[in-house]
């Protein structure tokens, strides 16, 4: 058996057992391992983001309106956080604040988990759900018909059957990046220009109950249903 | 990912250097057993994602094979630790407080080359490290 293999499985199993046994025995011990392991996960992540967006501890600090040096104790060793200082530090990262209580037991996955590439986030823009692709588009347009009322879907002149397909597209685009399209199989369909109209969903989309204004000049000129 | 081992160098007495240190000094002051704790949480971290994926690790002026990984509570201490002698595993050499940026032990940074050296030459002896439990 491969020695890596062998470790990993052994050293796995003992992190998960030690703490399995130990975490429920004493509630100082388990509060002390949590809030150093806590600490240590928010410092190690601020520092992974601020690499990863190639910033320097005194650009990050300019940009979150503190010191240089308070960025370097934040990185190193830091027990005094304030939400305060972590959502200043949120948006010069590009990321969100998220603060939640957890179980106990949500700890043992988190810590036998732990790695850089773990901590890191993208930016909105590097986002795959927000990029600006057609499939991308697609998706996120068709998710959002799909769920809508059929009466909208009717008033538009978009019938149910075209919501069909354009929910099957979702599918598709979730399923596999490189069929994008689930309608190309069939040269015949009508709905050839369904990839402009959901670029159009998806515009009037993103300003919030305009999306029914689709000019009708993009609607398919025939319909049929299936 | 092939986790990391976490060794600690081994007295002549058959003990590991840490958590004998950590032993004796929880005799003495009760606040020592958080430090302790808190270092092994950070072992723990390691041992999943490997030295460099924490940033309680730096480096030392011991020597540039030593690092040191940062503990605080009310008192603050400093363990300290090399790469290897086995491939994805740190061997901790020692351990001390912290006073105003200064290792505080009698003859810490000392111990700490020899061990390594030991180590690097294949003479001295290493553990698993031994965790503490509740």
């Amino acid at each position: 058996m491969p020695r890596g293999t062998e470790s990993e499985r052994h050293m796995s199993t003992t992190i998960r057992e030690r703490l399995i046994r130990d975490l429920p025995k004493d509630e100082d011990f388990r509060y002390e391992y949590d809030e150093a392991f806590s600490n240590t996960y928010i410092s190690s992540q601020i520092r992974a983001l601020r690499e990863d967006r190639k910033m320097t501890q005194s650009e990050l600090a300019k940009a979150a309106k503190t010191g240089q040096s308070q960025i370097s104790e934040m990185e190193t060793d830091y027990d005094s956080w304030s939400l305060r200082t972590l959502r200043k530090l949120a948006r010069p990262l590009g990321v969100r604040l998220f603060v939640t209580f957890e179980s106990w037991s949500e700890l043992i996955p988190k810590v036998e988990g732990f790695r850089r590439e773990g901590l890191l986030r993208p930016e909105i823009e590097n986002d795959p759900v927000f990029r600006q692709e057609p499939t991308s588009n697609m998706s996120l347009a068709a998710h959002t018909v799909a769920s809508a009322p059929a009466t909208a879907a009717l008033s538009t002149g978009v019938s149910l059957s075209a919501q069909a397909v354009v929910t099957t597209t979702a599918g598709a685009s979730l399923g596999s990046v490189t069929t994008p399209y689930a309608y190309q199989s069939s040269s015949q369909s009508p709905f050839q220009r369904l990839p402009k109209i959901s670029t159009t969903i998806d515009k009037y989309i993103s300003q919030e109950d305009k999306w029914l204004k689709i000019p009708r000049s993009l609607m398919p000129s025939r319909v049929t249903t299936r | 990912m092939i986790p990391w081992r976490i060794s600690e160098f081994e007295d002549d007495d058959g003990h590991g250097v840490v958590s004998r240190w950590f032993d004796l000094k929880c005799k003495k002051n009760k606040g020592f057993r958080k430090l302790q704790i808190r270092l092994e949480a950070k072992l723990d971290m390691i041992v999943s994602g490997g030295p460099d994926s924490i940033s309680a690790v730096t480096g030392s002026d011991i020597s540039p094979h030593i690092d040191k990984i940062h503990v605080s509570g009310r008192l603050t201490i400093r363990v300290l630790f090399m790469r290897g002698p086995g491939e994805h595993e740190i061997t901790l050499v020692g351990a001390s407080l912290e006073k105003d940026k200064v290792l505080i032990e009698p003859g810490i940074a000392g111990n700490a080359r020899a061990r390594r050296e030991a180590l690097a030459k294949g003479y001295g002896k290493r553990k698993a490290y031994v965790y503490y439990h509740p």
